[in-house]
């Protein structure tokens, strides 16, 4: 049997057929399909958008929401911040201020209580801070 | 192409886009399929990536730079696009490419689209033990007859590279061929 030589005999096509009138509707068929992608593209573009707006609201009322939260939690902070310096560091508080808030009865009552020292209490601030 | 600049604006203007990409189809519809046929070997198949191709080629003429020629942009892209295919195909399947391409051609017997003879179903059979880059190199030289040039353009691959493939991929075929 004679050797194959490709470079030399004759050649040896592929053997593949094309379906008849393949080449007549493939141009049509492939425009309709790039003008569908075309449309579907862009309605998934305008879904796309019309979701953007809904999340863009979203996003605008959660930050709003997280704002007005840590704005009255920072305002109860610095309520809570001003009292406690107001007790650490307020030496300025007069027997005066105190006494405005007190009626007369709790006075009255208060001066009671200081005059009447237990002998006990009173040994000791003689002892020792005398 | 003739006047390849005038026609690239052309694709380019939407005002004359469709005509223009028309004749681009008209033009490469049959030689690109001949190409992607060569690769993935069943009409059906070759079809759809065909029209893959056209459809990429279509979204992204406003991407081509006119770096290289019209005609081996789009055939990159269609060799792309088989290449893609096979590797799906053979994903898809759970086996390698080899095995996918061994099965591809053991279905040409039966294929109505197919009607080659014992010598040319073996010389389909020989190809498929080439390694990738033989096998794309000896269709293209062999099967659609083009030039070292186009090829090199196509592949981008040096001319001399080329025709080393080419040449060991003959000599592999014709033992095949012979010893079988």
């Amino acid at each position: 049997m004679k050797k194959i030589d490709l470079e030399n005999d004759k050649k040896i096509e592929s053997g593949f057929k094309i379906p008849d009138n393949y080449f007549d509707s493939f141009e049509d068929r492939l425009m309709q399909r790039i003008e569908n992608e075309e449309t579907s593209s862009s309605k998934v573009i305008s879904i796309w958008r019309r979701k953007s707006v809904w999340i863009s609201g979203m996003a605008a009322a959660l930050i709003v929401s997280i704002g007005t939260w840590m704005y009255f939690e920072q305002q109860k902070n610095e309520t809570i911040e001003f009292a406690q310096d107001y007790l650490a560091y307020g030496n300025e508080i007069t027997t005066e201020d105190i006494a405005k808030h007190l009626t007369e009865e709790d006075l009255s009552n208060l001066e009671t209580e200081i005059n009447n020292f237990d002998s006990k209490t009173e040994t000791y601030i003689n002892e020792y801070l005398n | 192409m003739e006047d390849e600049k005038g026609f690239i604006l052309e694709l380019l203007n939407p005002k004359t886009q469709n005509e223009a990409f028309r004749k681009l189809v008209r033009e490469y519809q049959r030689p690109l399929y001949a190409h992607i046929r060569n690769m993935v070997l069943n009409h059906d198949d070759a079809d759809d990536v065909l029209q893959n191709t056209f459809v990429k080629v279509f979204q992204n003429l406003k991407n081509f730079k006119g770096e290289s020629k019209l005609y081996s942009w789009m055939y990159r892209i269609a060799t792309n696009e088989a290449i893609n295919f096979i590797n799906s195909r053979a994903k898809k399947s759970g086996v390698t490419n080899e095995e996918l391409k061994e099965r591809l051609v053991k279905n040409l017997e039966a294929d109505v689209d197919y009607d080659g003879n014992e010598i040319q179903l073996k010389l389909q059979k020989a190809v498929t033990t080439l390694p990738e880059k033989q096998q794309q190199v000896f269709k293209m030289k062999y099967f659609e007859e083009m030039k070292y040039e186009e090829i090199s353009e196509i592949l981008q691959t040096s001319v001399g590279g080329l025709k080393a493939s080419y040449f060991h991929a003959v000599k592999k075929i014709e033992e095949f061929l012979n010893s079988n």
